[in-house]
């Protein structure tokens, strides 16, 4: 059994943008995902942040094969899965899950909480009705509800109920891996706090692999060891959890990281904030060189437009899509200026 | 600019003056007493400051704005009264308080998409306010809006407004809203979470700008929002909501250093942060506002506090003040100490 439970290589999402009037052939096409490259260590959460547009969502969809691949790898657990179908398909969706954003949406209205539960043990074959009912109630207690909510709708819940249930529901066939969409960004503060420490206690119970999609930083901070930026549909750095918030390589992340409202009046009367230039460009848009080169206020002329940053490694784990990462990190009194000293401390653990 | 270098108060006069705030929403029958969704809010705000009504959804804050700002439908039940600059709102005829809104109070709401009308051209409904309140000519207010849109930073203005509100982005939305809210030079401007629907870089910018144009128009700011963050960035006084009463009331370092309210303390406790040592677990409050008991029987928040004590059942649990100063306000039968974390 090897260390990796899931891989992507150069995986891509394309959308049509418009169709042909004659024929109705797709004529354009926005790529939401760029050739994202990214691992997934058994037993270990790879956040993924990055603003909307950013392609995050298609990846997380993309690698549970709920989008259309265009191009790319996804490689589970020693299988590819790129062109799965049919019956292997099936059986492998047992094995990955997903939690989405809105637990009003997510839910359907007109069905009781055991059917909405037992329902993903039926796709899977499993019609011992007792038995399902009984797994759906394992299921309700892991995530902090009881039993006795099975005959009831989805109604009568509060959101952050609902949110507990949308969890049951994905972890009710034992997954190995989940993917959370915004898991708790529809939720008021003091309930997204369960929410997190229950995907925390989940994780450690079931050793869940997870993907999290979330715009908020601090969210990601809590969840996982790996964090990801992406920038239009590409990955701008990814590394430990500990170091991205410490020592950001990418003027991308620096900009977001400066930009994430603290709740302390001390640290926010100090801090200094990046702002970009302009709106995020059109994923539609075709870029020569950086994506980021519009924005950015430390480009270079001539490379950074021409030439695309590869995605490299500038430490262990630590991996950034910039021509002048060293440059930022050099300057390493600029580079963390903008954050509190307490931001600035050794990551607690790998 | 910063906020820190503003005043915790300004020597501004009163401006607005809120006692006793009810708000109560219709039943769906007649014999159903309906949601009770504002429950005795009182709260001033000065000239030219800036104060966040904080709390998670349900606990009324939005209900407490509009109420000020008179836009609810005629079968809300509004008693107590809101006295803007001396002038009472509550009740007020709807021709009155037309003269007033987007002239001396106006308001910058949520969704920008659903706020601005979708079939107008952004020129006529910024054209339209100042028409209305400002006695322009229909080409001296459109040079007005071009103007405007050049204050809160709309790269080419004299193209974009000709758009609809569909052709721009969702941050060039909020500033036209900003530009709209701002036309004829309000003294107060209510922002109902005017930075949820943002991405985070475009959230920060908004909010300078927002900044910025209060305070360099002597401005006061009334701003919703349940981000703590948000708060720390901009506030000079800070109010907690909690099932439709304010339950503390602090300046913004106060209310963040020493929070005496359970509530408070839990919500401070309960956000994650890019700040400081990596925590395990979060502090959590249990239950949720959902099922928040009305005010009747002691303090909303007992059944969800840890601290609860038969005090907390008393009937009555007034907002009043704690510490030096007299700026703390309370509503708390068993608050924590001010120096414990």
């Amino acid at each position: 059994m090897s260390d990796i439970l899931l891989q992507a290589t150069d995986l891509t999402v394309r959308y049509t943008a418009a169709r042909s009037l004659v024929l109705n052939r797709p004529t354009s096409h926005i790529t939401a995902v760029d050739q994202l490259s990214l691992i997934v260590p058994r037993g270990t959460s790879y956040g993924l942040v990055g603003e909307s547009g950013s392609g995050k969502s298609s990846a997380g969809r993309a690698l549970l094969r709920l989008e259309e691949i265009a191009g790319g790898q996804v490689v589970f657990d020693g299988q590819d899965i790129t062109n799965l179908s049919g019956e292997p398909l099936r059986q492998l969706r047992r094995r990955m899950q997903m939690v989405f954003q809105d637990p009003i949406g997510s839910l359907n209205p007109r069905h009781r909480i055991s059917t909405i539960l037992t329902k993903p043990l039926r796709v899977q074959g499993s019609y011992n009705r007792r038995e399902n009912l009984r797994r759906a109630g394992e299921a309700l207690e892991l995530v902090g509800l009881s039993k006795t909510v099975l005959e009831r709708y989805p109604h009568e819940f509060s959101g952050g109920q609902r949110q507990r249930i949308g969890i049951a529901r994905a972890v009710v066939l034992n997954p190995e891996f989940l993917v959370a969409d915004e898991p708790v960004s529809a939720l008021d503060v003091s309930v997204q706090a369960q929410i997190i420490n229950l995907l925390l206690d989940i994780k450690a119970e079931l050793k869940l692999t997870s993907l999290v999609i979330a715009h908020n930083l601090a969210v990601v901070r809590q969840l996982c060891e790996t964090v990801g930026v992406m920038y239009l549909g590409s990955l701008a750095e990814e590394a430990p959890a500990g170091r991205i918030f410490s020592t950001p390589a990418h003027p991308y992340t620096r900009a977001l990281l400066s930009a994430a409202p603290i709740p302390d009046p001390h640290v926010e009367d100090k801090r200094e904030r990046i702002v970009l230039e302009g709106d995020p460009p059109s994923p539609a848009q075709r870029h020569k060189g950086c994506k980021f080169v519009g924005r950015c206020a430390l480009r270079q002329a001539t490379r950074c437009a021409d030439e695309p940053p590869a995605l490299r490694e500038i430490a262990p784990g630590h991996r950034v899509a910039c021509h002048y990462a060293e440059l930022l990190l050099d300057k390493q009194a600029a580079a963390t200026a903008h954050l509190p000293s307490a931001l600035v401390t050794p990551p607690p653990e790998a | 600019m910063s906020p820190a270098t503003a005043p915790v108060r300004t020597h501004g006069d009163l401006l607005l003056s809120v006692r006793d705030l009810h708000v109560t929403f219709p039943g769906h029958t007649r014999k159903e007493i309906g949601t009770r969704a504002v429950v005795g809010v009182d709260f001033d705000v000065h000239a030219g400051e800036i104060l966040a009504l904080v709390g998670e959804s349900g606990c009324g804050k939005s209900a407490t704005a509009l109420a000020v700002m008179g836009l609810h439908g005629p079968d809300v039940k509004i008693t107590g009264s809101v006295e803007f600059d001396g002038v009472p709102m509550v009740g007020r005829p709807e021709r009155e308080l037309n003269r007033l809104r987007g002239k001396q109070l106006s308001m910058i709401f949520q969704d920008p998409l659903t706020a601005l009308n979708p079939v107008i051209t952004v020129e006529k409904q910024l054209v339209e306010v100042l028409m209305r309140h400002e006695d322009l000519g229909r080409k001296e207010a459109r040079d007005r809006s071009v103007d405007l849109l050049r204050q809160v930073g709309i790269p080419d203005p004299q193209k974009r407004i000709k758009d609809y509100p569909h052709q721009l982005s969702g941050g060039m939305r909020q500033r036209v809203m900003i530009a709209i809210a701002m036309a004829c030079n309000p003294h107060l401007l209510i922002a109902d979470e005017p930075t949820t629907a943002l991405d985070t870089t475009i959230q920060a910018e908004i909010l300078d700008l927002i900044l910025e144009l209060a305070t360099e128009r002597a401005m006061a700011l009334l701003l919703i929002t349940h981000d703590l963050g948000v708060v720390a960035q901009t506030a000079h006084r800070v109010a907690v909501m909690y099932a439709g009463r304010i339950v503390e009331q602090a300046g913004r370092y106060e209310i963040f250093d020493q929070p005496r309210h359970r509530y408070t303390r839990g919500l401070l406790k309960s956000t994650p942060t890019l700040v400081g040592e990596a925590r395990d677990r979060l502090d959590t409050i249990p239950g949720s506002a959902f099922d928040a008991e009305p005010w009747d029987q002691g303090c909303a928040f007992a059944p969800r506090c840890d601290f609860a004590i038969p005090a907390c059942q008393a009937s009555q649990l007034d907002l009043v003040p704690v510490g030096a100063g007299g700026e703390h306000l309370l509503r708390c039968a068993n608050p924590a100490e001010g120096a414990e974390q």
